[in-house]
């Protein structure tokens, strides 16, 4: 025990001698200047005249300037978790039978506020992406935390009982990278660039800001993401005999 | 000129060392998730300081949440502590 923190002290005083030293021979000076790159975005995200109309420079690189990088993340991302399902038997492995029963009523309480909570700033995050902080993705797995914590408490059966079927969870995230497929695609049938934005979708609704095309990808990012996290937890905590059931029915012992 | 935005990032950093160290020697491996998701935390810090909240919202749902969560799936599904202690 003491070795391990003998070795600790020295890994902290290495760390602070090698920030001294490099602090003081000026080896690595930060920036003192904006790029001029970084100079562009911040005059026209949302004023000047290549502007996208948000406030929010970093969602507005995200999904505008660099629009079309993003949609093939996401479709990375989506390829990711097919993968990470397909992994799993899709055969729909519904605990049947067996009743689990959670945890006292004091925790389940709790976690019912907590996630209430959960889901609301995560829909603030996502919904709020182009004005403030924030995004589809952020607001997504912020949202699957939710699951995350019911899961444990209520044990899966409940959830599955009360309609959050892996299966639906996929078909929604399926619906809503459509959607994100569709929102770059629209434009062109207009005859304009993939993934335009202000040139085709409106800047203003109502007179509430919403930043053309951001909010939309930023909603069904936010849905895609929060459902396939989810659906992952769901076949990951599905019982272990389940899955052994499933397998000695296709071997055939 | 040191300020107190410099003395907070150095002590997240340093802080973020002593989580990661204690996450490896660890044999416990549900107590070094959880260090896992202190290094995450001091990082969040170093984030904030950095101006970087579109990073940071991202970062800790991502790796206080969902990573920890996966990773205490895994150890569940295996022997919860590390290395020979004759559990075999």
């Amino acid at each position: 025990m003491s070795k391990r923190f003998a070795v600790l002290v020295i890994i902290l005083a290495l760390t602070v001698a090698s920030a001294l030293v490099l602090s003081y021979t000026e080896f690595a000076k930060p920036a003192k200047e904006l790029k001029p790159i970084g100079l562009f975005y911040i005059e026209n995200s949302y004023f000047g005249n290549l502007t996208a109309k948000s406030p929010e420079a970093v969602t507005a690189i995200v999904w505008d300037y660099r629009g079309l990088d993003t949609i093939y993340e996401s479709a990375v991302f989506f390829l990711a978790i097919v993968g990470g399902l397909s992994i799993f038997r899709l055969e729909p492995p519904q605990p049947a039978g067996k009743e689990a029963k959670g945890l006292t009523r004091i925790s389940r309480t709790g976690t019912k506020i907590i996630a209430l909570l959960i889901i609301s700033v995560s829909a603030s995050i996502a919904l709020h992406g182009h004005l403030t902080p924030g995004g589809g993705f952020q607001g997504g797995s912020t949202l699957a935390v939710a699951p995350l914590l019911l899961i444990p408490v209520f044990s899966v059966t409940r959830l599955v009982s009360a309609g959050i079927t892996s299966k639906r969870l996929v078909i929604a995230r399926s619906a809503a990278m459509t959607c994100i497929g569709l929102t770059a695609l629209l434009p062109v049938l207009k005859g304009l660039e993939l993934t335009s934005n202000l040139s085709f979708y409106p800047a203003e609704i109502g007179g509430e800001l919403i930043s053309g095309s951001l909010f939309f990808y930023n909603i069904f990012e936010y849905l895609a993401v929060g459902s396939g996290f989810t659906a992952v937890f769901l076949y990951l905590s599905t019982f272990e005999e389940t899955y052994r059931r499933e397998i000695e029915k296709e071997v055939g012992t | 000129m040191i300020t107190l935005i410099h003395l907070l990032l150095s002590f997240a950093s340093l802080l973020a060392i002593v989580f990661v160290y204690l996450a490896i020697t660890e044999k416990d491996l549900i107590k070094a998730i959880v260090f896992s998701a202190g290094q995450s935390i001091s990082y969040t810090i170093i984030l904030q300081l950095f101006a970087a909240p579109d990073v940071l919202l991202a970062y800790i749902a991502v790796s206080v949440g969902i990573y920890s969560a996966l990773l205490v799936y895994v150890v569940s599904k295996t022997e919860r502590f590390d290395g020979g202690g004759g559990s075999e």
